[in-house]
């Protein structure tokens, strides 16, 4: 049985981790090498780097991060933020990364997590949804583009369908309304959408102690994803871990072989 | 002293992440494409991602099938990884039914419907028969991802992966021909003791 996957989420700028956690015997809390081994010993499954750079120059450092998290690094990981073409997505995969996530330019031009699909398999063809809950007596949410500023109008779960047909291998759902509040994941949302489409989907938004992430799963997440929490030394994997253990989910723990 | 490797490169995934698990697990792999050099290679590993059809297209291309023969003729260990194990089978049914390099006895088919495809995620493997790349001991943690699986022959299938009632071979061996469905090289520790027990398999004749 597959287990459900703990993926901590680091923000990435100009090739340094602005946001990730904490580990004390770090030399370079910023070095995305140090992070993401650090993260790897204290038994994250995944890890998801998000590219926050707002200037090209800088974005170009992140096929380099890539590279050398690629070389160091024995367990998977995706990188996303800003990734506008199916170029911009062979470079990063050709560098190491074993997921490309789409967002804002698969909306725009939806063709393109067809593309992406076809470059090394829908495996590494993620798309992350951002949804916000819109007001009515069935519950329904809309995408949002532009990390979560503009509204598009579409329904996340036609969208994630569209986007399965299309070739999406994993959908990174984020809650709008819960990312950052520490409420726990949007349990609505997360069935809405994990019973909808076939594959993977990683619940995100809303993390704040390890029931949370059992909830998440309960509610058909197969991975779930934080920043935060993890970030700020609040939870650490170990013990989201063995909450989820405890209360009957699959999971990769203890660690020892 | 390192263990000598030949990686095969057919231009397809991500092949710096198997170069160095491989020298994490103690080997000192060598990137070809050369027909010639892969057949006179100490092992090989064949990794890969992508799929079926355009992983034939270009094994085709480089004489692999031939390659290979020399390499196993020789008893140089062989392993294949994710669609690299794929590809060793006799026929698969990714971009239309395509014939293998056939050095293994079964077939390539998708995932059936009403599990989740893909297969992503980590699951302890469990073993049905010994096989040279796993201890006695525990079974390791293993990372999948994969929308095909091999319908491998029961004399060849060494570990299964249980996907919700689907039986996915997952350590398949014959002789000097090895396959890995998941990815050792992303599978954290365990992954890197089955890539170091590959690399002390006794290396080919001169």
């Amino acid at each position: 049985m597959l287990t459900r996957r703990i993926v901590p989420c680091l923000d990435v700028k100009g090739g340094r981790v602005v946001k990730g956690v904490r580990f004390e015997e770090l030399r370079d809390a910023g070095d995305p090498v140090e992070q993401a081994r650090a993260y790897g010993r204290a038994g994250a499954d995944e890890l998801c780097f998000l590219d926050i750079s707002a200037s090209l120059e800088a974005r170009g450092t992140l096929v380099a991060l890539v590279e050398r998290v690629a070389r160091e690094l024995s367990i998977p990981f995706a990188v996303g933020g800003g990734v506008r073409t199916v170029q911009d997505a062979e470079a990063l995969l050709r560098a190491g990364a074993d997921k490309v996530s789409l967002n804002t330019a698969a909306l725009s031009d939806p063709s393109l997590i067809t593309a992406v699909a076809r470059l090394t398999g829908s495996q590494s063809a993620l798309v992350a949804i951002d949804a916000k809950r819109l007001g009515g007596p069935t519950p329904s949410w809309e995408v949002y583009s532009h990390g979560g500023t503009r509204p598009t109008g579409r329904e996340a779960v036609a969208w994630a369908r569209e986007a399965v047909d299309r070739g999406a291998g994993e959908i990174l759902l984020t809650s709008i309304d819960r990312d950052g509040t520490g409420a726990g994941f949007e349990v609505e949302l997360t069935r809405a959408i994990a019973s909808a489409v076939p594959v993977p989907v990683i619940a995100s938004g809303g993390a704040g102690n390890p029931a949370h992430f059992a909830d998440a799963f309960a509610a058909g997440a197969a991975a779930a994803l934080a920043a935060t929490v993890f970030h700020f030394g609040t939870l650490s994997v170990a013990q989201v871990k063995e909450e989820c253990a405890r209360r009957g989910l699959p999971m990769r723990w203890p660690l020892e072989e | 002293m390192s263990a000598r490797v030949t990686v095969v490169d057919l231009g397809l995934g991500n092949l710096g992440s198997v170069m160095q698990a491989l020298v994490r697990a103690g080997g000192e792999p060598r990137l070809s494409a050369d027909a010639v050099e892969i057949g006179r290679s100490a092992r090989v590993v064949l990794p890969g991602v992508a799929a079926f059809g355009l992983g034939m297209d270009r094994a085709q291309r480089l004489g692999l099938r031939a390659a290979l023969d020399r390499a196993l003729q020789r008893h140089a260990p062989v392993l294949g990884i994710c669609l690299g194990m794929q590809i060793l089978f006799e026929e698969g049914e990714e971009d239309g039914l395509r014939q293998g390099l056939g050095f293994l006895p079964g077939r390539v088919t998708r995932l059936p419907a009403g599990v989740q495809v893909p297969h992503i995620g980590w699951q302890r493997l469990e073993t049905t028969a010994p096989s040279p790349l796993l201890t006695e001991a525990a079974a390791p943690w293993a990372y999948f991802a994969n929308s095909y699986r091999c319908e491998a022959a029961a004399d060849v299938t060494q570990a299964v992966a249980d996907h919700s009632g689907v039986r996915i071979a997952a350590v398949v061996g014959r002789a000097n021909v090895h396959g890995v469905q998941f990815h050792p090289e992303k599978s954290a520790r365990g992954g890197e003791a089955l890539l170091a027990r590959f690399l002390r398999l006794p290396e080919a004749l001169p």
